[in-house]
């Protein structure tokens, strides 16, 4: 019996250990791990490049980062309503990995340009990643 | 001193009360130039100095033997104002001659490495960076001993651009242009030196020594905190040299990408690609740059591919890197001190050319 009670309150500990999942979606600007009820986004530092990955549902990435992007210069990452994933960086410049929501799976476009307002969510260009749009 | 008797016969010549004397002045070397690059009788070194033959068409050297300007790729010829061998990009500019020199418009272009002329003016902080240059040849040609920091305070007019600098010492470099008055207008950038071996060491200011890996990051972070957003355009033989030398660039970024075009047959190619030096410290030149920037134009490139009959590639061609410099201050603070500095992001834009060869995958 005491054994059970001990595997309850490790349970119980470790339910509480779990991440809320209750995160809205928007602007990333720190490292960290990000969830909610469709993604968990990982966002952290590899020998000063910025690293990203998204995991769905299941479990299984969908995003990984596939450049080097350095941390000493500015990024940002941005979820938006439709669950595209921006990323701004100056060092290497802006993309979004779009979702095709008939497969599920994302696609990257790197964007040869400035980003403008026209060429971005709303909510994107209101948020302070606003910055990186010209 | 030297004394001419002109007399048919030997007559004793007096001198009454001579007196010679010797005031050294700080100038070691003035050079004047014709717009093509050749010097003016009024060109002089001072005697017991090394001449410094780099200080012509974007800091290229001058042999002095040949009186051609040795480029990389070909001889230029500034009394002839024409090249001596065939240019390389002759397809790209099919109207001129292929051994023009800078469009045959020496004030307003130059020519730094012979492979192809060079775009516009430059900019005031790429005369700072030639000029620094410049003081780093010269120390290579073992002359730094007769140098002190109050010597040189000449004005050399440069050929090549048009414009007129002024080397004040050695170390001490000042930067500006001649206005319509002919005054010389000081701008904001001034850089203080010394030369160690081959890196320079930041003596003045308020950058401490050792906190950047080569002289071409603190560049990049000097202009960021003063050069208010000035977009740079950089094609000096240093920075080609220094482009050059990045092993990783070279071999694994631009190699990756030109082997995957899987050229069958020799001809012009052009375009871009996303290039990386390798490195992603703070404090190096390198490091700063990263990555290539897709939003001003990544790592843009132009030139020959000849295939030869082994299958294996040579290429001939001009890069630029476009980029961005926004460092995140927030970072810098954490590890240069307290202070937390800021600037101005500015595009930077970096040309060279290289010749690279691809052996076929056996």
């Amino acid at each position: 019996m005491k054994i059970n009670i001990a595997a309850i309150l490790i349970l119980a500990l470790q339910s509480c250990s779990e991440l809320t999942c209750d995160w809205s979606g928007g602007v990333i600007t720190d490292y960290g791990s990000y969830c909610n009820n469709d993604l968990k986004i990982k966002v952290y530092e590899d020998s000063n490049y910025l690293r990203y990955e998204v995991l769905n549902q299941k479990g299984n990435v969908v995003i990984k980062t596939d450049m080097n992007i350095s941390k000493f210069q500015r990024w940002g990452l941005f979820l938006d309503e439709q669950k595209n994933l921006w990323v701004l960086s100056s060092d290497v410049g802006d993309a979004v990995w779009k979702l095709d929501s008939s497969t599920g799976r994302y696609n990257k476009k790197m964007f040869h340009y400035y980003l403008t307002k026209d060429s971005v969510p709303r909510e994107l260009y209101n948020s302070k990643l606003k910055y990186f749009i010209k | 001193m030297y004394v001419s008797n002109e007399n048919p016969t030997l007559v004793d010549v007096y001198f009454d009360d001579v007196k010679m004397s010797y005031t050294p002045s700080n100038i070691l070397q003035s050079n004047e130039y014709y717009p093509y690059g050749l010097q003016t009788v009024n060109s002089w070194t001072r005697a017991s100095a090394t001449g410094n033959n780099f200080l012509a068409n974007a800091g290229t050297e001058l042999n002095t033997t040949s009186q051609l300007y040795a480029l990389e790729f070909r001889n230029y010829d500034p009394i002839l104002g024409r090249l001596h061998q065939v240019d390389p990009m002759a397809d790209k500019y099919a109207s001129l001659s292929p051994y023009h020199y800078s469009f045959n418009n020496p004030a307003t272009f130059t020519d730094a490495n012979g492979a192809d002329v060079l775009w516009g003016l430059y900019t005031r902080e790429e005369f700072a960076r030639a000029n620094m240059g410049r003081d780093q040849a010269w120390s290579h040609g073992g002359a730094t001993g007769d140098l002190s920091p109050e010597a040189m305070a000449e004005s050399v007019h440069s050929p090549s651009v048009g414009k007129w600098y002024r080397v004040s010492t050695v170390w001490q470099v000042e930067s500006g242009y001649r206005d319509a008055n002919n005054n010389f207008i000081h701008d904001q950038y001034y850089y203080s030196y010394n030369v160690v071996d081959t890196r320079m060491e930041y003596v003045e200011g308020e950058i401490q020594t050792g906190w950047f890996d080569d002289p071409q990051g603190e560049f990049f972070f000097n202009h960021w905190r003063n050069g208010n957003g000035q977009e740079l355009h950089l094609n000096s033989v240093e920075w080609h040299n220094y482009m050059k030398k990045n092993d990783y660039l070279a071999t694994v970024s631009i190699a990756t990408h030109l082997y995957g075009l899987n050229i069958k047959n020799s001809g012009w190619i052009k375009g871009s690609f996303h290039g990386e030096t390798g490195k992603s410290d703070w404090s190096s030149g390198y490091g700063m740059l990263n990555g290539s920037n897709a939003r001003v134009g990544d790592l843009e490139y132009f030139g020959y591919a000849y295939v030869h009959d082994t299958g294996s590639v040579s290429y001939l061609l001009s890069f630029t890197w476009n980029d961005i410099m926004d460092p995140n201050a927030a970072y810098l603070g954490d590890i240069i001190g307290a202070a937390l500095f800021s600037g101005t992001p500015y595009n930077v834009h970096i040309s060279w050319t290289d010749l690279i060869h691809i052996e076929p995958n056996k």
